[in-house]
């Protein structure tokens, strides 16, 4: 994206960015930061940012693939997580201004960037790998259509972690409760036809605190950029450890 | 201990407890809507069968554990070393102990008053 | 030894968004644990109901009377009527799976709120 842009074209908005640099400052601050976008183009907040950048080069913060896959920059955009490369500026402003801030419960970094290590720590726990105890078969484990349908919603996740930091449950508990997105790669493997360690991975989400802690808020559906639901994913895990108390 | 240590069996007994009760309050409001004006006389029969005497203290009982783990829950939200520090031992404590009191107060007393 | 982390976490409650599904169950929780409190009230006002036609009759020209004791007394089915709306809400999703979605989280969470409002409208006007 070039910065350079016809002015007849351009207008003025107003970024208020959380800043963050452990080696210089005390505890965080807002920063105002005014960038000309252009009228005729509707961009991305991660362009926004992009632009901000060369008003401030110290402003950190994580992006990659640009395009709502590979799940870098996923932050909290005027009060609701999202990932900013796919969020239009037409969609995240309000009142003409754009505030950006750390996706929330996380340790900052620096900036907008955040410890992604308890996030990854309680995916890590669901073991979100197949688990086969079966003798591996001459080509590959077949899956029919349907099978494969069931992973629908399920395997498109990009782990970006805006889910689980929108989760009230997850802010008290990190440690504890697993979080909607590791609980969604639950279900993902436990609903996949070829794995074979479904009741183990139930077993893991007996106690009172891994899965139980999710009380149907729904940020996590509301907030997913991928459009995935956890909480129905949850629903589904939780029916199974139900159903097999009765058997 | 090991029976509540499932979060199975929290989750449904929680639930059925809620639907109990549930049951027990539309029961009593249907006694009272279908008496309007009523006098102390009805009321007091109606707190006299014997049938009432058990379901109140099913009620009670179903208070009691439903409470007792809904509190359980709100307490281990909010009163955690990550969010007190050092005094979230004895914060959860005290709460918890609170919790108890009025449990114990309402089902004694309740028990006394039905019975 | 694990070092102490000072790094800073934003948590502001007040700038970040909660959906209507989200208010619903804060709201659950805080109706709760008010009920709960308020139990111990409850028990009071049975016994004085119970124990003889004198406080009987003492307790009906009160709820009568007194607008403060009908204040409370509504704001306790208040929160009775919304807690329990907001339960069965919970139930259908938890036992049903309507309501799961987005949308139907909402529809619900919506109609939660009309029902409440509407059925503790009714309570005022019986009890007033």
């Amino acid at each position: 994206m070039s910065a350079v842009i016809p002015v007849s074209h351009l207008q003025t908005l107003r970024m208020n960015i959380y800043r963050f640099n452990p080696s210089i400052d005390d505890k965080p601050y807002m920063q105002d930061i005014d960038i000309e976008v252009p009228t005729d183009k509707d961009i991305m907040v991660l362009d926004a940012l992009h632009l901000a950048k060369v008003k401030d080069p110290s402003l950190s913060y994580r992006s990659s693939c640009r395009e709502g896959v590979c799940g870098s920059d996923g932050m909290n955009i005027n009060g609701k997580n999202g990932l900013a490369c796919i969020m239009p500026l037409s969609e995240a402003i309000k009142r003409n201004k754009l505030t950006l801030r750390p996706m929330p419960g996380l340790p900052v970094i620096r900036d907008l960037i955040v410890d992604m290590k308890t996030f990854f720590d309680q995916l890590e726990k669901v073991q979100p790998y197949l688990i086969t105890k079966s003798k591996n078969p001459e080509k590959e484990r077949v899956q029919s259509p349907q099978e494969r349908e069931s992973l629908d919603g399920l395997y498109e996740c990009i782990l970006c972690g805006c889910c689980s930091t929108a989760c009230p449950s997850f802010w008290w508990n990190p440690d504890k409760f697993l979080g909607p997105a590791a609980l969604l790669q639950s279900w993902r493997f436990i609903a996949d036809s070829r794995d074979e360690a479904t009741e183990e991975r139930l077993d893991d989400l007996e106690d009172s605190f891994s899965l139980y802690r999710c009380h149907g808020v729904m940020n996590c559906v509301s907030v997913c950029p991928k459009g995935l639901n956890p909480t129905e994913a949850i629903s589904n895990i939780r029916n199974k450890l139900i159903s097999r108390k009765g058997s | 201990m090991k029976f509540l240590e499932s979060g199975t069996n929290e989750f449904l007994i929680i639930r059925a407890c809620a639907l109990f009760m549930f049951l027990y309050g539309v029961y009593l409001i249907y006694f009272v809507v279908s008496n309007p004006g009523m006098d102390y006389l009805l009321w007091k029969s109606f707190f006299e069968g014997l049938v009432i005497k058990v379901f109140s203290t099913l009620f009670l009982i179903s208070f009691a554990v439903h409470t007792w783990l809904g509190t359980w829950a709100i307490g281990s939200d909010y009163f955690t070393p990550a969010r007190l520090g050092g005094f979230s031992k004895i914060v959860y404590v005290s709460y918890r102990f609170i919790c108890f009191l009025i449990v114990l107060i309402v089902f004694i007393w309740s028990l006394i008053i039905i019975w | 030894m694990i070092e102490k982390d000072n790094r800073p976490v934003f948590l502001n409650l007040l700038a970040i968004k909660l959906p209507i599904v989200g208010v619903v169950s804060i709201l659950h929780r805080i109706s709760g644990f008010a009920l709960f409190l308020c139990f111990p009230l409850v028990v009071w006002l049975l016994q004085v109901s119970l124990i003889s036609l004198e406080s009987f009759n003492q307790l009906q020209g009160y709820l009568v009377n007194s607008v403060f004791l009908k204040i409370l007394v509504v704001m306790m089915a208040v929160g009775f009527i919304y807690h329990v709306l907001a339960g069965l809400k919970k139930m259908l999703a938890e036992f049903f799976g309507f309501g799961e979605t987005l949308k139907s989280g909402q529809l619900l969470s919506w109609l939660v709120f009309a029902l409440s409002f509407t059925c503790s409208f009714w309570f005022l006007v019986y009890i007033w």
